[in-house]
């Protein structure tokens, strides 16, 4: 019987999501709960579905490296993961499935309390590491979901500028330098 | 009709009528008044197409005057216009690169991977951990169980404490690649055929090989049951090659915002370059009154059809006159074969009453006509008086009255040399229609001999202090009626100008709203006259 890959186990999941933060941001940015996102300029909403603010909010917990534990109702987007990104067939939009991976990569890199050793031994189950892969992708998203919320607190216009999103990301991303960034002495 | 019209139709008629009934020439007659209806069926549309040509010849030259000053202007025009056209061109295509979907490139440009470098590190490095970690514990569980065999492979490595890289790494076809170039591409040096590192290369490739075929069954039982490390560093390999693009991309996305952020300046520079020649054109619009945009946009292509339509009428009016001329002959040949055929019969006499009717028709009309162009040139010769006494000082050219071949007159502007002035400045355009007007009004007290007054509304409105004040004095001496409304003996607060009003010799009345009045209710404005003089 052909072994399920680590990833394509975490693709089938379906990460979740504190309910209240529907109404006061995703119903705001995207189409999620409207359907085709072919109308998104049109209803001058910056994002397609649902799960693209996600993936926005899953980067800046990822780059500000903060988690936050998801608290009372959650909710789920209708698609898993694996169809995430596949936007062929939408008018002015390019697929990402890629990005999926990246994703994935990231939630390896920062997942500490996955044992990969004891994954590789079947001491864990795959079905308990992707949970746990699953629980960090989360709080990341979580994070980033508290935090696009203080920014619309602070000014209710930001992301309705053109460069309100990327802006975000790229003070996030291009932090004073470190010594953490200088290439590793060997 | 007129009377001499309508007396010459039924003389003719009458003649015609009688010339019927002579049964004597009847054959004769027959023929005669045939070709006589033939030929002055002919004769009028001869002047009708010639009517038509005169007024198309007339239309023409009129437009080609009108146009001759506004050439300039219109090829002015045509060049803004062109200008125009292109720099629309150009901001649409700067406007058009110009994509600031920046949110939507997070995503679909994968932007969002900008700072992805050091988390992708973080992931090699763990797997790599990981990796390293399993080997070392498969080995020592392999050695632990007696694997001898399996031991030796990695013995000499493991001497040095040095635990052997994963099988898959570097990949197959990489491995393939150093051993036929004889050169090991991780450490940089040669490994000829046959050296250690040679065979090194080689045992290392079979290795790879092997653990790629299927598997025979067996009992063994093996620390590592799942081989999920093999993914996990395939997936190290694969976007490890896409590594640049993701350091990159700081500086893709600089690029693009600067690339829109020039392409908004050149745009904005485009749009004042717009707004300059858009001010240019109103301009040179407002220079040029007399014709809309429209007409000074077609006057350009139309010059060249006009001055062509109006050569053709003219051509043809000289084609059709003489045409009109040799019909007119052999009508009168026809008319004369015609009466000598009445001579000797009963229908002489309507002949006679005929030709009396045709003549006295003949006379009025040359009457009438003369009468016109003796009118119209006295009307010119007193309206060029007037101008010359409204306009004291400066260029006012000579007014021409024109007859139409429609019939009705046009009042033109020429210099001495026939030069048409196409666009008088609005005083003079003023006093040259005043001039027009005391002109008719003079030639009908002569004619009516009793005078009517002429009534002007703001008829100074146009003009400089000079002229106005040269104006006053002119309709002051004219011995005519004149009633002018006038805002010009006020001051700018509203008061009399007495000294302006002390220059005139007429009488002269201030004509103001009765106060107290309600601004709102239009019943309560009333209108007071006071006699100031």
């Amino acid at each position: 019987m052909a072994v399920d890959n680590l990833f394509d186990v975490w693709a089938k999941r379906n990460p979740k999501w504190e309910e209240h933060f529907e109404d006061s941001i995703i119903r705001v940015y995207t189409d999620y709960g409207v359907g085709s996102s072919e109308l998104t300029s049109a209803k001058g909403k910056a994002l397609g579905a649902g799960y693209e603010l996600y993936i926005y909010a899953f980067f800046i917990g990822l780059y500000a490296n903060k988690r936050r534990d998801l608290v009372g109702d959650t909710k789920t987007f209708g698609q898993p993961i694996q169809f995430w990104g596949n936007l062929d067939s939408k008018k002015f939009r390019k697929a990402y499935p890629r990005l999926r991976e990246y994703i994935f990569v990231a939630l390896i890199a920062n997942t500490d309390e996955l044992d990969l050793i004891a994954l590789e031994k079947s001491e864990i189950s795959v079905s308990q590491a992707v949970d746990l892969l699953k629980d960090t992708m989360e709080q990341y998203a979580n994070y980033g979901f508290y935090f696009i919320k203080e920014k619309i607190k602070e000014n209710p216009n930001y992301f309705y500028k053109t460069s309100g999103f990327l802006d975000l990301i790229l003070n996030l991303v291009v932090a004073p330098k470190s010594s953490a960034d200088e290439i590793e002495t060997l | 009709m007129g009377f001499t019209d309508f007396a010459e139709d039924l003389s003719r008629k009458a003649y015609e009528k009688a010339m019927r009934s002579d049964k004597q020439n009847s054959q004769q007659e027959r023929e005669l008044s045939s070709n006589l209806e033939t030929l002055r069926n002919n004769l009028s549309s001869v002047r009708q197409r010639l009517k038509t040509n005169r007024e198309n010849a007339s239309t023409y030259s009129t437009k080609l005057d009108e146009i001759e000053s506004s050439k300039e202007a219109s090829s002015l025009l045509k060049d803004i216009n062109e200008r125009l056209r292109s720099l629309e061109d150009k901001k649409l295509k700067s406007e058009l690169l110009i994509n600031e979907d920046y949110t939507t490139m997070l995503l679909d440009e994968m932007w969002i991977l900008c700072g992805f470098s050091k988390v992708f590190k973080k992931y090699q490095k763990k797997v790599n951990a990981f990796s390293k970690e399993k080997r070392i514990q498969e080995n020592n569980y392999n050695k632990n169980k007696g694997k001898e065999e399996a031991y030796k492979e990695i013995s000499i490595s493991l001497k040095n404490g040095i635990v052997p890289l994963s099988i898959y790494i570097p990949d197959e076809i990489s491995m393939k690649e150093m051993i036929e170039d004889e050169f090991c591409k991780v450490c940089g040096r040669a490994a000829a055929k046959g050296s250690d590192a040679y065979n090194f290369m080689v045992n290392k490739l079979n290795e790879l090989i092997d653990s790629q075929l299927p598997k025979e069954k067996s009992d063994e039982v093996s620390l590592f049951k799942s081989n999920y490390s093999k993914e996990l560093e395939q997936k190290s390999i694969s976007l490890g090659y896409n590594q640049d693009e993701l350091n990159n991309l700081i500086n893709t996305i600089q690029e693009r915002i600067e690339f829109n952020e020039s392409r908004k300046m050149e745009v904005k520079k485009i749009k004042d370059n717009i707004d300059i020649e858009q001010e240019n054109k109103k301009k040179l619009l407002a220079q040029n009154d007399t014709l809309t945009e429209e007409q000074l946009q077609n006057a350009y292509e139309n010059i060249k059809n006009w001055y062509e339509y109006r050569n053709q009428a003219e051509k043809q009016i000289v084609v059709l006159e003489k045409e009109e001329k040799s019909i007119e002959n052999l009508i009168a040949e026809e008319q004369a074969k015609y009466d000598n055929l009445a001579k000797n019969s009963v229908a002489n006499t309507y002949c006679k009453v005929h030709t009396v009717f045709s003549k006295i028709k003949s006379a009025y009309k040359f009457a009438k006509e003369k009468n016109t162009r003796d009118f119209l040139t006295l009307l010119e010769e007193k309206a060029n008086h007037y101008l010359g006494k409204l306009n004291l000082e400066g260029f006012y050219g000579i007014i021409r009255i024109i007859k139409t071949p429609d019939g009705s007159a046009r009042i033109l502007l020429q210099d001495k040399n026939d030069v048409f002035v196409a666009s008088p400045n609005q005083a003079l355009k003023t006093t040259m229609y005043m001039s027009v007007l005391f002109a008719v009004s003079e030639l009908t007290t002569i004619k009516r001999e009793n005078d009517f007054p002429l009534i002007f509304d703001a008829p100074t409105s146009s003009f400089a202090p000079q002229k106005e004040s040269d104006f006053f004095n002119v309709i002051s001496d004219i011995k005519k009626q004149c009633v002018i409304f006038s805002k010009s003996f006020l001051t700018d607060n509203g008061n009399l100008d007495s000294n302006k009003i002390d220059s005139l010799h007429c009488t002269i009345y201030r004509m103001k709203k009765k106060e107290p009045y309600d601004k709102y209710d239009l019943s309560t404005i009333q209108t007071e006259m006071t006699l100031i003089k």
